[in-house]
């Protein structure tokens, strides 16, 4: 570098001339790498193609092509295909609304060449610039200070912690981290891919995609039910070779299991997530991940990272306590006081507000230094000249005596976490010692100021929301432990809550890690490790993690949560890496969303519910039919007609008017066992008995001269059917009592929409059957409306069984579990 | 087991009776309906002389009528009557009486089935015929040369005796079980049921 780095001077008048910051650019020396401020494109098509469930359902598709069944392939491409681009839209929206808000928050760089100051954007930078340091000013490459300046830089987006740390020539400064106060210049040494924001950044972008256990047990069930179908499709295939099955017959039978599969049920999700989507705009929040608000109604735990998070990032100064001196007096001092010093900060700005005056001219001024901890001031029209001195009672304390009231007072305040700080003044002093910032030996104590953090105003409200509904708060922080117990006291936390700090952490083996992450609900002066290790400790004990998180340093423990949720004005590598960006840094759209996760999870559940009763009843009855007749029960329009009516319209209400409630904290499938298994055998046993009597029907009306190979299916089939979709349609009110009546499988509801859709779908089914056209189209028979009202009264009485099976609980005891 | 949490309402014992009952009345009617279903096709004379009709051909002297058939899987089996009648004691007597049957066995049942092991069903049907002489001869049935019991008797009730003949035959074509019996009756029974044999052609 041809700048000498000390010389003040020429660095702060010349800094790189034009010409070599161009030979330092063309030498790959510049700045010009480009941070992703969200996922890319790729990644999110890829993501959202490339999954099991997709693999699964092309294959399907690709069945149903070869087997010439060109439109139930077709349904199965859209169905999967719109899935995909609903999702691939959602979160391109998303990305781009995160890209925005990067741009909004990108910085300009202010650098001297050639002696003057230039605004450039960031990428223009290269090796050897130097930039200038204000406060609020973000550091943009990593580099040293330079020169006489002094700055106060806060690294908590690095490091988690919020201490200011003050930085003077030789220092090194990192990317991503903030200057407070103070000014000064630095020179840049690293650049583009070798700063720490980058490498940081690298890691966040790594690919992270947790699925809900909603996602988890739908891709169980639809495994299973894959597995299923294939093992079907093997038999059928054996059966072809074996027996004189028509190939048409095979045919109807692949595509029929191949229906098996419940493709209806990608829709609901789809469906589900869309409409949550939807119902959370201007809800302040950015959903990057489509699943990110189901996944919220999952969380048992919430873990903050930060006091900023509940706390607006102000103090407030809260109380005033006279030493010695009237209030009114002590108030005036401080007015005074607060308004004059020149270089300003937090504890300052926090009096001002509190008590504006205007400013008196100074003589003398020693600024705040965070490792000194005191500033000091000397009016100029105080006659006799005195100092004030305003720091740190710690500090303040050795040189002045403080009687045990004061000190009682001050103990009781920092055992409350409250920032205390005290106002002193001395009549003797050294004007030259204190210039080199030497302490008066000689100080009065003339009061004691108190600050508190300001909590966020629906801090509070939002904590006691999610403690209603469960959820755990932890404040996991780099904070100084009492710090952050004194604010989750005022953010409404149980004031017993175990307060644990880092390095107590760091004392504990793994098994007491994990403990103590289960028991303590504060954790202070933690580490990012820490961070990490807290939110996997929690993970591996079962809890639902979600973890909030604004700078670099919460990246790591982020990608360890279930549910990573980051402020809007964090770094860019949280907002790349969370689930969920909340815009203006306020949760007070969390609770909304946490109920239209509820929302969302029981819509979804009330359709599997009902199509786990249909696959399960479809299967058990190819395998019956199979073993009692020697035939199949379905052909594929009838299986089409089933799904569609049965369940296919149904799921399709259930996520629209499903309502936010109790979640299952255990398995979902096992919370279903109570509805579905009753119902599902009970109905396979009625719809066997129903199929089997009008095969008789269909062999006894064999014509004369007709061998049993003639016999006519579509009759049984027809018979099939409809009792299927009749129960089918009769398990939307037992899904959604709309009175007492109904109650069995599911607690009382009082919504009668459901049971009015299962009406119309009835009589849509009856109309079909009645259009000759239509009953042809999917190869229904007419059976006459005796045997329609006789199929109908079976279906009530099944009714009465299956609630006769839920209400006795006597699947339950017959297994000797609780399906519930 | 873990006593099961239930928060329904727990249904009574007579719910459950209620449930039974209307189950077993659902069963009940179905299987009613089958049943009547099946007796009213059994009884349709023209499913009946269709039925026979299908299983082989046959002339039976001033046309004929069905009484009963059925075809249920395997089994097709038929009774046709001559729409002459011989009236006797005010009670009228078709003068002759076809029954044919047609079995077709699984394959697995019976894979060497021939006409020495074929089950000779028809001699379990009984009815008012009493056998006094019995004959067997060689006759073509159904295109191959089958031994034919020939039966002479009569035909007797508690009001009437009448002289009769029977014709009992069975063979076996690509795995089908053929059967006939041929009742006449009357005093040209003989040559009567000589003039239905030889018109039979199996389908």
């Amino acid at each position: 570098m041809s700048n000498q780095i000390g010389d003040d001077q020429l660095i702060e008048l010349q800094g790189l001339t034009e010409a070599e910051v161009s030979e330092r650019r063309s030498s790959g020396l510049g700045n010009n790498v480009q941070l992703q401020t969200s996922r890319s494109y790729a990644q999110i098509i890829r993501e959202n193609i490339f999954t099991f469930i997709n693999i699964a359902f092309v294959a399907i598709s690709l069945v149903f092509f070869l087997l010439r069944r060109f439109s139930d392939g077709l349904l199965v491409v859209v169905v999967i295909g719109g899935g995909i681009l609903i999702n691939i839209y959602q979160e391109i929206w998303a990305k781009n609304k995160l890209d925005t808000i990067a741009l909004l928050h990108r910085p300009l760089a202010t650098v001297i060449r050639e002696g003057i100051e230039k605004n450039i954007d960031p990428s223009e930078i290269v090796v050897g610039d130097i930039l200038t340091l204000h406060p609020g000013d973000q550091i943009l490459v990593d580099g040293v200070i330079v020169g006489k300046g002094k700055v106060e830089i806060d690294e908590s987006l690095l490091t988690g912690e919020s201490d200011e740390i003050p930085k003077i020539a030789g220092d090194t400064v990192y990317s991503g981290s903030f200057c407070v106060s103070g000014s000064a210049y630095y020179q840049a040494e690293k650049v583009g891919t070798e700063t720490v924001a980058y490498k940081l950044m690298t890691g966040a972008r790594s690919y992270r995609q947790v699925l809900t256990p909603v996602q988890r047990e739908i891709n169980l069930i639809i495994r299973i039910f894959f597995l299923t179908a294939c093992f079907l499709w093997i038999l059928v295939g054996i059966s072809f070779l074996a027996k004189d099955h028509s190939l048409n017959d095979i045919l109807q039978k692949f595509a029929v299991i191949a229906g098996l599969v419940p493709a209806g049920l990608l829709i609901t999700i789809t469906l589900a997530y869309g409409l949550g989507a939807v119902r959370m705009l201007g809800q302040d929040l950015l959903i990057q991940q489509v699943n990110a608000v189901e996944s919220l109604s999952n969380v048992n735990v919430l873990c903050l990272d930060k006091t900023g998070t509940l706390t607006t990032n102000e103090i407030t100064l809260q109380q005033v306590y006279p030493i010695n001196i009237s209030l009114a007096e002590l108030l005036s001092i401080l007015g005074d006081y607060a308004a004059s010093l020149t270089t300003t900060n937090k504890t300052n700005d926090a009096i001002a507000l509190a008590h504006p005056k205007k400013p008196r001219p100074v003589k003398l001024e020693v600024a705040f230094s965070s490792a000194r901890k005191w500033s000091a001031l000397v009016f100029q029209d105080d006659n006799p000249a005195k100092v004030y001195v305003l720091g740190a009672p710690e500090i303040l304390e050795s040189s002045c005596p403080l009687t045990a009231e004061v000190k009682n007072y001050i103990h009781t305040g920092t055992q409350q976490g409250l920032r205390l700080v005290l106002l002193a003044k001395a009549l003797r002093f050294d004007s030259v010692s204190l210039e080199n910032e030497i302490l008066p030996s000689e100080l009065t104590a003339l009061g004691i100021l108190v600050f508190s953090d300001v909590l966020r105003p629906e801090a509070k409200e939002t904590l006691q929301g999610f403690a209603k509904a469960g959820v755990e708060i932890k404040i996991i922080s780099g904070d100084n432990p009492q710090t952050v117990a004194a604010l989750a006291i005022q953010a409404g936390l149980d004031p017993m809550a175990l307060v644990v700090s880092g390095s107590e952490l760091a004392l504990m083996d793994s098994a007491q890690l994990a403990q103590t992450a289960l028991n303590a609900k504060i954790f202070g002066r933690i580490t990012p490790e820490q961070k990490a290790m807290l939110v996997k400790a929690l993970r591996d004990a079962g809890r639902y993690v979600a973890m909030t998180g604004d700078g670099v340093n919460d990246v790591l423990s982020l990608k360890q949560a279930n549910l990573a949720i980051a402020m809007e004005l964090g770094s860019k590598a949280t907002r790349a890496v969370a689930d969920i960006v909340l815009l203006k840094n306020s949760f007070a759209a969390l609770p909304n969303a946490f109920i239209e996760g509820q929302r969302i999870r029981n819509g979804i559940l009330d359709a599997m519910k009902l199509f786990m009763v249909r696959n399960i009843c479809v299967t058990l009855l190819i395998f019956s039919a199979a073993v009692v007749t020697d035939s199949f029960p379905l052909e594929n329009k009838q299986s089409a007609i089933l799904a569609l009516l049965g369940v296919g319209f149904p799921t399709m209400v259930t996520p629209v008017w499903a309502k936010p409630g109790k979640i299952y904290s255990g398995s979902m499938v096992r919370s279903m066992l109570h509805f579905v298994l009753p119902a599902s055998l009970s109905l396979t046993l009625v719809a066997l008995l129903i199929y089997l009597l009008y095969l008789v029907v269909a062999v006894l009306n064999l014509p004369p001269d007709a061998t049993s190979k003639q016999i006519d299916f579509s009759i049984p089939r027809t018979a099939l059917v409809s009792i299927l979709i009749m129960c089918q349609l009769l398990l939307l009110p037992f899904l959604k009592p709309p009175a007492k009546a109904w109650v069995g499988g599911e607690p009382y509801s009082g919504d009668v929409r459901y049971s009015i859709t299962a009406l119309i779908l009835l009589v849509l089914y009856f109309v079909i059957l009645s259009i000759p056209a239509c009953r042809d189209f999917f190869d229904l028979a007419e059976l006459g409306l005796k045997s329609y009202a006789f199929i109908g009264l079976v279906s009530l009485e099944w009714c009465l069984i299956v609630r006769f099976m839920w209400r006795s609980r006597f699947l339950d005891r017959f297994l000797g579990v609780d399906l519930s | 087991m873990n006593k099961p949490n239930n928060q329904y309402p727990t249904p009574s014992i007579w719910e459950a009776m209620a449930i039974a009952a209307i189950a077993v009345g659902l069963v009940i009617a179905a299987l009613t309906g089958l049943s009547i279903k099946a007796v009213n096709n059994t009884v349709d004379p023209k499913r009946a002389e269709a039925i026979a009709l299908s299983i082989m051909n046959y002339n039976i002297p001033e046309g004929s009528r069905g009484l009963f058939g059925v075809n249920v899987g395997g089994l097709k089996i038929a009774e046709v009557v001559s729409k002459s009648n011989i009236v006797q004691q005010n009670q009228s007597l078709p003068e002759i009486s076809l029954l044919v049957a047609e079995i077709v066995p699984e394959e697995t049942e019976n894979p060497n089935l021939t006409e020495e092991n074929v089950v000779p069903w028809s001699e379990y049907v009984e009815d008012d015929f009493q056998a006094n002489q019995q004959t067997t001869v060689n006759k073509l049935f159904c295109g191959s040369n089958v031994p034919v019991t020939i039966e002479q008797g009569v035909r007797t009730s508690l009001d009437y005796s009448l002289p009769a003949v029977r014709y009992n035959a069975s063979t076996v074509i690509e795995d089908r079980q053929y059967f006939v019996k041929i009742t006449t009756t009357g005093k040209d029974a003989l040559s009567k049921a000589d003039l239905v044999f030889n018109s039979l052609i199996c389908q």
